[in-house]
């Protein structure tokens, strides 16, 4: 009975949890096949000629909130498609700035995270401690020597003032050293033995089983640059070289008609990658080798 | 040993990150601090801590600094319990557990500004929640009166960020060894025990690192009051990031890097006291 009891109680919150989690996701999605009358219609609260019938028709103040389009339409996407070179050319400038991140952090960090692990020198774990620091550190504190730098080097207002540090952030190195201190030393030793050279015993032995870990930070990686806004704010300065993350903003006041269209657009890409990694996160990631 | 050969390439691997670190983050960071000493960038005179003095002073850096800890302190612990109690729960069922947590972790990946309009038609003054409380009873003039936009924050950042702690805490406790718990049950001790003797006690590492992370993750909000407020939100909402946002656009690096390093020394310190502090409750259980 007892054990009953608890097993509804935990189906209860989870089902909770899985449906607030949604739930946002599932409104936007409905909501961009109304038609953008529609939209202006329920949710702006500027009385004007477009929506004024509407207005009189509901005697309208609240919002009339709404999952199922009075009628179904793909009329948002068509405006996208016809008119909208602007959300085109951002979603590009996203990619343009998320490409060369990823590749880079996923090249970069494993191999610095199995130096940390196989070498030893006096000063390493003092160095680790140092990407530690940065780590944990918010983004608005080490956008200040971002953007030093970026003032040294002369790229500020481009795309490399963001790029170049962000490929460098140290969390992906965190990650991948702790999946490989659970990693037996022996697989390697053994290769070493049979005359396998370093260079072998990492490509042939440590990096494919480091795939996993990999591709879940693969994916939180792609969520927080595809969500790029802070550094995007701070570093670039005309509006038309924005990404399309810092842009949605707008479009909510200055083209409340088809921002739904847009914000299912902006969400497939990271939809996509969600759904070839989600295995790989949902597993979690591994920080059970800690030690203080 | 064919060791000794090898760290080369081991240096090798390790270069490109290293320079990357120092050139990007560590180098320039201890290069600003002279930023911090002198008036502006014009004169560059040195004029000691005056600027830290400033800030300190500074009714604006103070707001910031006050509704920053608010926040951290409101949606850190919500944040760390909800995502606990959600990878227990997890963690007891049978079935259908992979799809469960694939729905639960969809928000982390989902942009804050494609559910911008959701949170404004949920919150906004003529936002369906002030319907619902007017319907409820509530005064008109209570609710104009409470705006909540703090609240309101924590609840859209719980909303992105929880799931970051369930996949953190997963494997902490799939990692505790089950024979534990049948230990436990063989002492007598029930459900309470077991969750408080051997589940905290042993995720007490993974606790301490997911405490950090969210502590850093706190800041990233920014992004939430960005997409909803722009970036001068009203005074009740004014963050050190938009402190730190507002000195970048006017250029005025004195600021910006006395600013860091303050928060630098603050959030330092406190990692440092939760450090020690997490070292001495694990060392009182072994």
């Amino acid at each position: 009975m007892k054990r009953k009891v608890m097993k509804g109680f935990i189906i209860l919150i989870v089902a909770l949890a899985a449906f607030i989690a949604v739930f946002p996701i599932f409104f936007t999605l409905m909501n961009s096949f109304m038609s953008e009358q529609e939209i202006l219609d329920r949710y702006t609260k500027e009385i004007t000629e477009s929506n004024a019938a509407d207005f009189v028709a509901n005697g309208l103040h609240y919002v009339r909130f709404g999952l199922f389009p009075e009628k179904f339409t793909l009329g948002q996407y068509h405006k996208l498609l016809t008119t909208g070179p602007e959300y085109f050319r951002m979603f590009w400038n996203s990619v343009l700035l998320i490409v060369p991140i990823l590749l880079g952090q996923c090249l970069i960090a494993p191999l610095a995270a199995y130096a940390f692990e196989e070498m030893r020198f006096k000063g390493k774990e003092v160095i680790y401690f140092t990407y530690l620091i940065v780590m944990l550190m918010p983004t608005q504190i080490l956008l200040v020597p971002n953007f030093i730098v970026a003032d040294w080097l002369g790229i500020r207002d481009s795309y490399l003032a963001i790029i170049l540090p962000a490929m460098f952030h140290p969390l992906g190195v965190f990650l991948v050293r702790q999946q490989l201190k659970a990693f037996p030393k022996e697989c390697g030793e053994a290769a070493r033995i049979d005359g396998a050279d370093e260079w072998n015993v990492y490509t042939k032995i440590v990096r494919p089983n480091l795939n996993s870990v990999v591709a879940a930070f693969f994916v939180l990686l792609f969520a927080d640059n595809w969500n790029i806004i802070d550094q995007a704010v701070v570093f670039i300065d005309s509006t038309y070289r924005m990404p399309l993350s810092v842009f949605l903003g707008n479009v909510v006041s200055q083209a409340p008609g088809i921002f739904f269209a847009v914000s299912v657009f902006y969400m497939i890409p990271a939809l996509l990658v969600f759904a070839f990694g989600q295995d790989y996160l949902a597993q979690g990631i591994d920080l059970s080798s800690l030690k203080y | 040993m064919k060791r000794g050969k090898s760290t080369y390439l081991y240096w090798i691997f390790l270069l490109p990150s290293l320079a990357g670190v120092m050139l990007f983050y560590c180098i320039p960071f201890l290069y600003s601090f002279y930023y911090a000493l002198i008036d502006n960038l014009g004169s560059r005179n040195f004029v000691g801590f005056r600027n830290f003095e400033a800030a300190l002073k500074n009714d604006l850096f103070l707001r910031a600094a006050g509704n920053t800890l608010v926040f951290i302190g409101i949606a850190v612990p919500l944040g760390m319990v909800i995502a606990l109690l959600l990878s227990i729960c997890l963690q007891k069922m049978e079935r259908g557990r992979m799809a469960v947590t694939i729905t639960i972790l969809l928000p982390l990946i989902i942009p804050s500004g494609t559910i911008v309009y959701f949170w404004k038609v949920l919150f906004e003054n003529n936002g369906l929640v002030n319907e619902l409380l007017l319907k409820a009873g509530v005064s008109y003039e209570w609710i104009i009166g409470h705006e909540w936009k703090m609240g309101i924050l924590v609840l859209i950042f719980l909303w992105k960020n929880v799931s970051y702690n369930v996949v953190l805490f997963w494997s902490g406790l799939n990692w505790i060894p089950k024979n534990y718990y049948e230990l436990m049950e063989m002492e007598g001790g029930g459900a309470f025990s077991k969750f408080f003797r051997v589940t905290l006690v042993y995720l007490s590492p993974t606790t301490f690192v997911v405490l950090l992370m969210s502590i850093v993750n706190s800041f990233r909000v920014f992004k939430e009051v960005y997409i909803l407020y722009g970036g001068y939100p009203s005074t009740e909402i004014y963050m050190l990031q938009h402190y730190m946002n507002n000195q970048f656009l006017s250029l005025s690096m004195q600021k910006l890097a006395s600013a860091a390093y303050i928060m630098f020394l603050v959030i330092g310190i406190v990692l440092w006291i939760l450090y020690r502090t997490q070292k001495k409750l694990t060392d009182s259980f072994q």
